[in-house]
């Protein structure tokens, strides 16, 4: 296109048009696809220190601490984000993307005080909401892979209250049983809950960012 | 009869400067110029052009100590862009 100003036949002006609409939306497809990878690397890395430091009995203050780190290093990363892609092109869809996620980012609030107050099971309702979360951008922005992923994601959610039930109801013979170390066992629910993110965000998020890529490089 | 193309949006950079605002709430300067590998002078006039015409509008403005131009497609604009597309369609018989 460069510096030209010229005249064009008419399939000329349709290349241009088709090419221009699919690079934009391209390129806000490879935008959402790197806060995905942000938050879901992040969770599975943290929730797997997480595992190993309850099975190697690391300090408690540390383990609980840890935590803290996906919703730091997830909103610094998406402030720095943001502040990168200053100059890419605001849509429609982004603006509704925007609004789910500080819904989400809310109730996830909401369920992190329940936890608190009444023990509710925090890695549960985490799951559940970003997957429910997940499912809506996939709808908004129409990629069947982030729908199904999500969908996917809500159904394993589901493995974590049944696992700690298990454990609560089997928990005293395991230990009994002299299986060591005990909380390799014990504490499986956070391997599900970084498998969970793996498949929810992690898996997504590379083929948005990369099928946006391909879209751009063809 | 086939009717006249627009021929403020028969031209290779401003048609491609309107694709790209037809889908998007809004785009920066910078990006427009990327995408369409226009120099920035060239980019400059043709966005006047457009602005005159009321196709788009243009913030000018900060983010920070930076300067940033914003464009956005108007109503009209997404009009006469409809209307360009449809009339292409007459002539590629789609």
């Amino acid at each position: 296109m460069g510096s030209t100003v010229s005249k064009l036949d008419e399939r000329r002006s349709i290349e241009i048009i088709s090419r221009m609409i699919a690079d934009t939306s391209a390129h806000i497809d490879r935008e959402s696809g790197k806060y995905f990878l942000l938050w879901g690397y992040t969770t599975v890395i943290v929730s797997l220190f997480e595992y190993v430091a309850q099975v190697c009995h690391l300090p408690l203050p540390l383990c609980l601490w840890a935590w803290w780190l996906i919703p730091l290093v997830g909103g610094v990363g998406t402030l720095i984000l943001n502040r990168r892609g200053t100059t890419r092109p605001k849509s429609y869809v982004d603006r509704s993307i925007s609004a789910v996620w500080m819904v989400f980012g809310l109730s996830f609030g909401m369920a992190f005080i329940a936890a608190m107050v009444y023990g509710a099971n925090i890695l549960y309702l985490t799951a559940m909401l970003m997957g429910m979360g997940t499912v809506i951008t996939g709808k908004i922005c129409q990629h069947r892979v982030l729908t199904i992923a999500g969908k996917v994601g809500m159904i394993l959610s589901l493995i974590i209250p049944a696992w700690h039930l298990l454990m609560r109801e089997y928990g005293t013979e395991l230990r009994e049983s002299g299986i060591e170390p005990i909380e390799a066992i014990l504490y499986v629910e956070i391997v599900i809950f970084a498998a969970i993110f793996t498949v929810m965000m992690v898996i997504p998020g590379h083929v948005l960012y990369n099928r946006s890529k391909g879209i751009k490089d063809a | 009869m086939l009717k006249p193309l627009d021929p403020l949006l028969h031209s290779e950079l401003r048609l491609a400067i309107v694709s790209i605002l037809i889908g998007v709430e809004e785009a920066d300067f910078v990006y427009i110029r990327t995408e369409t590998g226009a120099t920035a002078g060239n980019l400059s006039v043709q966005i006047d052009k457009l602005q005159k015409a009321e196709y788009i509008e243009v913030e000018k403005g900060f983010r920070g100590k930076m300067p940033r131009t914003v464009c956005r497609i108007t109503d009209k604009g997404r009009k006469a862009f409809a209307d360009y597309v449809d009339t292409l369609r007459g002539y590629l018989k789609l």
